[in-house]
């Protein structure tokens, strides 16, 4: 786990209490404020909640922190493989991470190995894959 | 000849579905990405344009490269420089690399931070996936060895990243890949990005007589020898 500076946002992130603090400027200060929904909401300049998802998991190591700690509108976001197949066969649990890539592979006429990389970056926060 | 190895190297990607607003100018025109994990000593998507069908939306992936490469000590603009990236996979990718406006310690927010408008190569055509690539650099890039003590480097796509054009409708997968300088560590030690230069000359110049009248005569990095002739 390491703090983060944000060039671009001129934040530093660091962890207290397992929770994802910020403060402005370079560098980690005691006067700092907890990163929550209701903030992320407010700021221009983190687009989306995979990025912040992504700046949790450098500095929480935990690739899951915003689902771990409640956030809403986080439905269309993969953290596990299990949300990777559940997200494109919501109905059927007879699904496996073959009929992914299986999905992937023949709309699009791509080799497996092609369909693998594309399913892994467009799940980026997925850390433990079986393919 | 001088080599300076590239440090701060990696990728950052942007990847967007139609149903959360995706789209050519969406990826193109973004302020943010995703930075690739540290420690990623190559990737398959150095520049890479991808537009496919994933769970019946369509999806645009757009990567960059950055890089940068320590000039501190150069004070004479070079003759001549090529930097060098090794190839690991290509698929009809053409690649450009410009100047690049990024961070000491890239980031997420860097995915933008690129002038196309300021070419550091030419178009590179062809792809080598076992050697290395040379972008021959500009005059611009030369001149930026002198004026900053880092040189940073982007390199993109050309067709359709550095021109802006649309790549069309699915499924269009094309993209190079790269070792970084992360691969220093390992049996690929040889084959991490760099830049070989030859080192600029400024020849003397032969005054038969020189005045300065109220003003001051300033010598930097060199010394005025007065000799009887």
């Amino acid at each position: 786990m390491a703090d983060y500076y944000n060039k671009g946002l001129d934040m530093t992130f660091s962890l207290y209490e397992n929770k994802i603090m910020y403060n402005e400027g370079s560098g980690s200060v005691t006067a700092k404020r907890e990163c929550t929904e209701y903030w992320f909401n407010q700021q221009n300049e983190i687009g989306s909640l995979e990025e912040i998802s992504q700046i949790s998991y450098i500095v929480s190591g935990s690739n899951s922190y915003i689902k771990d700690n409640g956030w809403s509108n986080i439905s269309h976001i993969a953290f596990t493989e299990s949300d990777v197949i559940n997200l494109w066969f919501p109905s059927d649990n007879t699904k496996t991470i073959s009929d992914v890539v299986n999905g992937v592979m023949t709309p699009n006429s791509f080799d497996e190995p092609t369909a693998i990389g594309l399913i892994k970056d467009t799940n980026h926060l997925v850390t433990d894959w079986s393919i | 000849m001088p080599t300076i190895p590239a440090t701060n190297d990696s990728h950052i990607n942007k990847n967007m579905a139609a149903n959360f607003g995706g789209s050519w100018d969406a990826v193109h025109d973004a302020t943010s990405g995703v930075l690739a994990a540290s420690a990623e000593s190559t990737t398959t998507g150095m520049a890479r344009v991808v537009v496919f069908t994933y769970s019946g939306h369509t999806r645009w992936i757009l990567h960059r490269t950055f890089m940068e490469f320590d000039t501190s000590g150069i004070s004479v603009a070079p003759s001549d420089a090529t930097l060098k990236i090794y190839g690991l996979n290509q698929t009809s990718t053409d690649v450009i690399a410009v100047k690049g406006t990024q961070a000491d310690t890239l980031s997420t927010a860097d995915f933008d931070n690129l002038d196309v408008s300021v070419p550091y190569s030419a178009e590179v055509a062809t792809w080598s996936t076992s050697g290395y690539n040379d972008f021959t650099l500009n005059a611009a890039a030369l001149q930026a060895m002198v004026d900053n003590t880092s040189l940073k480097v982007a390199i993109i796509s050309y067709d359709n990243d550095y021109l802006d054009v649309d790549p069309g409708p699915p499924s269009v997968s094309i993209q190079a890949g790269c070792y970084f300088s992360e691969a220093s560590a390992g049996a690929d030690s040889d084959k991490i990005p760099h830049i070989d230069y030859t080192e600029g000359y400024i020849a003397p110049v032969v005054w038969t007589e020189m005045e300065s009248k109220g003003s001051d005569i300033n010598i930097k990095g060199g010394s005025l020898k007065i000799g009887v002739l």
